[in-house]
């Protein structure tokens, strides 16, 4: 691997864990309540 | 590395490496969906034909974190190796697992409709303002052109075809197919899945990932510290201590690496970069006479870098000199293919 390579590897290791750590918990903290179920007699 | 057109080289690493991925697909499959209705408890129960949806898009998001996975193990530990050896082969089966995938949702949501299909996926519930109502599905899509696209270049046709800058730059494409993948993850199946496992899962994969490739990066860095040439030469030690068969790697400060290999009491030098995919030369070692990257098995000969007849590949080679019972390299790289007599260890 190349030494310009590996500088592009590290920054967008340094990056994508950050952003994508945010979006999984602002979707989770978003998530609407669920929809209350319907139980009805067989 | 071939004289003609061959789709696949075969060897036996090659079919046993496909033989075990083929039954891993399978049992995983077969697994997910004997347990399915357990793991989904919902109220209705989860159809057949989504449970089918959902085993194929788990599994391509495994693969895809096992792809990741596997170069940095690979240079945090050399067991990995042969899990890097057929890495493209995994690739393309990730791609036809996520296609699989894709093909499912189209025909169990999007066939009934006025709409084609591929139109109806982006219309029918598209709040672009909105991150929990976000069309979930545009991020798979685009993760599925990128696997589809890495998968239909992976072939060393176009490695040839296109060079190793372009095509590297091509496939680390992967690495934006990885998060567009966790985002169509999060802004869809977490928005309807309530268990904890979804997401402890990939924060779980996410972590482990960052962890191995920083962990890999932190070694890459300290062998990169490298050494400031004196008189425009760099001291590679005592030749004695390098094992016969196998390199030294050299790092000119600020350069690129130098791999001094050892080969019947004697020395050369050649650039540490393999011609094939930029693996680590400087890791493999001596077979039949030739320098054998540790990634793919490409060979060169250590004294002019060309690979052995009929293949026409070359990488840089470097000068040694020698200065008492210590050698140096010259880090100004001649021209790939340039023969250089080999030192000889014993002056």
């Amino acid at each position: 691997m190349r030494r310009a390579h590996r500088r592009w590897h590290l920054l967008a290791w340094a990056i994508l864990p950050v952003a994508l750590g945010v979006l999984i918990l602002a979707a989770l903290a978003l998530r609407p309540a669920p929809l209350p179920v319907e139980v009805r007699a067989p | 590395m071939s004289v003609g057109f061959r789709a696949v080289q075969w060897n036996r690493h090659k079919l046993v490496y496909d033989g075990v991925l083929v039954a891993a697909i399978a049992l995983y499959l077969a697994l997910f969906l004997m347990a399915g209705p357990r793991l989904f408890p919902a109220h209705p129960p989860v159809t057949w034909e989504i449970l089918r949806i959902r085993a194929f898009g788990s599994l391509a998001a495994l693969m895809l974190v096992a792809i990741l996975a596997i170069g940095p193990a690979a240079r945090l530990d050399r067991r990995a190796l042969p899990l890097l050896y057929n890495r493209r082969h995994l690739g393309v089966a990730t791609g036809l697992v996520a296609l699989i995938h894709a093909w499912l949702v189209l025909g169990w949501y999007h066939s009934n409709g006025k709409l084609p299909g591929p139109v109806s996926v982006l219309a029918s519930s598209a709040h672009w303002s909105s991150l929990t109502g976000f069309p979930f599905e545009l991020p798979g899509i685009l993760a599925l052109a990128i696997l589809l696209v890495m998968a239909a270049t992976s072939h060393d046709f176009w490695l040839a075809l296109l060079g190793p800058p372009r095509w590297k730059a091509i496939h680390m494409a992967v690495y934006l197919a990885f998060a567009l993948v966790l985002a169509h993850l999060a802004l869809g199946e977490l928005q309807s899945e309530r268990s904890p496992l979804l997401p402890a899962l990939m924060l779980l994969a996410l972590g482990g990932l960052t962890a191995l490739h920083l962990a890999a990066a932190a070694r890459e860095r300290s062998v990169d510290r490298g050494s400031a040439p004196v008189d425009g030469l760099v001291d590679i030690g005592r030749p004695e201590t390098i094992p016969e068969g196998r390199a030294r790697i050299i790092v000119p400060a600020g350069g690129e690496r130098i791999a001094v290999f050892r080969h019947g009491g004697r020395l050369s030098a050649v650039s540490n970069l393999c011609g094939h995919q930029n693996g680590p030369l400087g890791e493999g070692r001596i077979i039949d006479g030739c320098i054998t990257c540790p990634w793919h098995g490409f060979q060169f000969r250590p004294e002019d870098g060309c690979a052995p007849p009929p293949f026409t590949d070359r990488i840089a080679t470097y000068r040694l000199v020698r200065q008492g019972d210590r050698v140096l390299v010259d880090p100004a790289a001649l021209p790939a293919g340039t023969r250089v007599e080999p030192l000889a260890i014993a002056p």
